[in-house]
């Protein structure tokens, strides 16, 4: 930085506005950070009692005359159930983590799409689980392994929230064969999640308890009276965000203009174009249009879209 | 101190670190699942960390690197819908993403343009405010090369930003 002119680019890099995690954010990472540290330290410790499980063996068949060993395989089964404790459901609110959809060969169908309890259960996430939305449920897989996951097994899903503790029937299904890598599958859909938050599934197969874990779900859609963008109020981040605004009827405009403008500070108003694209269903016909929204900063913003307005807080 | 408390410490130490460079070294707002990525790296990695370097700067070569497997990964998704904003929507970029002053962005514009070796040196030494020394131990460099490649960089961002300014109103900009 030897002249004043590149001083002054110096200085206006050095100025660039300071983009930190959102608290929210932070939390989910931390959640997400101890669950894969679990998982590490589980690994860890199952590979130690592996290698211990395999010494103990080689020493007792070495130790004992052939003619026991029938004897001692009868006992060695509950040494292993000690050895290998049935993986634990979660007790505690983090999220699970996610993992791969695999085929019977082990190739990965889907990677990292899997939420729920790897080799038991799960459901292939949409990529948001959204407060208040049906889009994100409408078209839910479950998958289930093991011997419990038999075709024609009544699966249950009740939700129960960690902050306000109100539970609700997430899904009822009926288990189809096998799919993939899994024993058995149900395709469905779920009922909204009415609040954001973490919520725990619990799952019984034919009324039996058989696996519990936890779902981060995002606040609702941005929305107006009439008109939605499909995006969470949690993904409003300053910036360009590219989304779909969803509105009811066959769509008569090409265009449709939206407002986006400061609510409580002084800024530009910005009037971006969202263009039609798709129409959906008869009786209730809605329209999708596409545009990239668009925040300068982080703080209040007001959205008007035909007419109607709507706060948003922007991070 | 467990792996998952030194993670944690580290997190909340330099998790809206990492989140900040991503976001100019990508330039848009949503890292979070790369962040939780260079952490999750770090914490798969730490028995290889060993303090050789200072967490701070190994987490961010670890950032670096995430950062550069994504822009990997996003080229031709981004070489495509660039094309399609160009036909549908002249209004917005990349760019406009954080910004309020008009300097500050068409900084930043020049800089998403330069090479990786550029940004890197811009970023890491000049927006995050690393010392020479720690520059070069995230990047692999030694001390003298991130100097020279600084002092490189600082020109051609003054030489494109003038050029710009003198085209603007059209948009149109020169490598």
């Amino acid at each position: 930085m030897e002249n004043s002119n590149d001083d002054m680019a110096g200085l206006i890099i050095k100025r660039f506005p300071r983009r930190d995690l959102e608290a929210s954010a932070s939390s989910r990472i931390l959640s997400r950070l101890r669950q894969a540290a679990a998982d590490e330290a589980r690994r860890s410790v199952r590979n130690r009692r592996i290698r211990g499980a395999a010494i103990a063996l080689a020493a007792v068949l070495i130790l004992l005359a052939m003619p026991f060993v029938a004897a001692i395989a009868g006992q060695s089964e509950s040494w292993f159930g000690r050895l290998f404790p049935p993986t634990r459901s979660p007790q505690d609110w983090n999220v699970a983590s996610k993992f791969d959809l695999r085929d019977r060969d082990g190739r990965v169908v889907y990677p990292e799409r899997l939420i729920g309890i790897e080799g038991k259960i799960a459901f292939l996430e949409p990529y948001d689980l959204v407060a208040n939305a049906k889009e994100p449920v409408a078209k839910m897989f479950w998958y289930v392994w093991g011997d419990s996951a038999v075709p024609g097994t009544r699966l249950t899903a009740t939700a129960v929230s960690r902050d306000t503790g109100k539970r609700f029937l997430l899904n009822e299904t009926t288990l189809n064969g096998p799919i993939y890598g899994a024993d058995a599958h149900a395709l469905t859909s779920f009922a909204p999640f009415p609040n954001k938050g973490l919520w725990r599934i619990d799952v019984a197969l034919n009324g039996k308890p058989f696996g519990r874990f936890v779902v981060f779900v995002k606040d609702e859609y941005i929305h107006t009276k009439t008109a939605k963008f499909l995006l969470s109020k949690d993904d409003a981040a300053a910036g360009a965000t590219e989304t779909v605004l969803v509105v009811p009827g066959r769509g008569d405009k090409e265009t449709i203009e939206v407002r986006v403008s400061p609510a409580r500070h002084e800024g530009r108003t910005y009037v971006i174009p969202f263009r039609k694209g798709d129409t959906y269903g008869t009786v209730q016909p809605i329209t999708h249009y596409s545009g990239t929204l668009h925040f300068d900063a982080p703080g209040e913003w007001r959205i008007e879209v035909l007419g109607e307005t709507t706060n948003v807080t922007v991070r | 101190m467990g792996k998952i408390d030194k993670i944690e410490e580290w997190f909340l130490a330099y998790g809206s670190d990492v989140h900040h460079f991503l976001v100019y070294y990508l330039g848009r707002s949503n890292v979070e699942d790369l962040v939780q990525d260079v952490f999750v790296k770090a914490l798969k990695g730490m028995d290889r960390y060993e303090g050789r370097a200072s967490p701070k700067t190994w987490l961010f070569s670890i950032a670096r690197r995430v950062a550069l497997d994504e822009a990997r990964k996003k080229k031709w998704h981004t070489l495509l819908s660039a094309r399609i904003r160009s036909e549908t929507d002249v209004s917005r970029s990349a760019e406009e993403i954080v910004f309020q002053r008009e300097d500050t962005e068409g900084v930043y514009r020049v800089i998403r343009r330069l090479k990786t070796s550029y940004r890197d040196v811009l970023l890491l030494r000049v927006m995050q405010d690393f010392s020479p020394e720690e520059t070069a131990a995230i990047l692999g460099w030694t001390r003298n090369r991130v100097n020279v490649t600084l002092h490189r960089a600082l020109i051609k961002v003054r030489e494109l930003y003038l050029r710009e300014e003198r085209s603007i109103g059209h948009g149109e900009f020169e490598r």
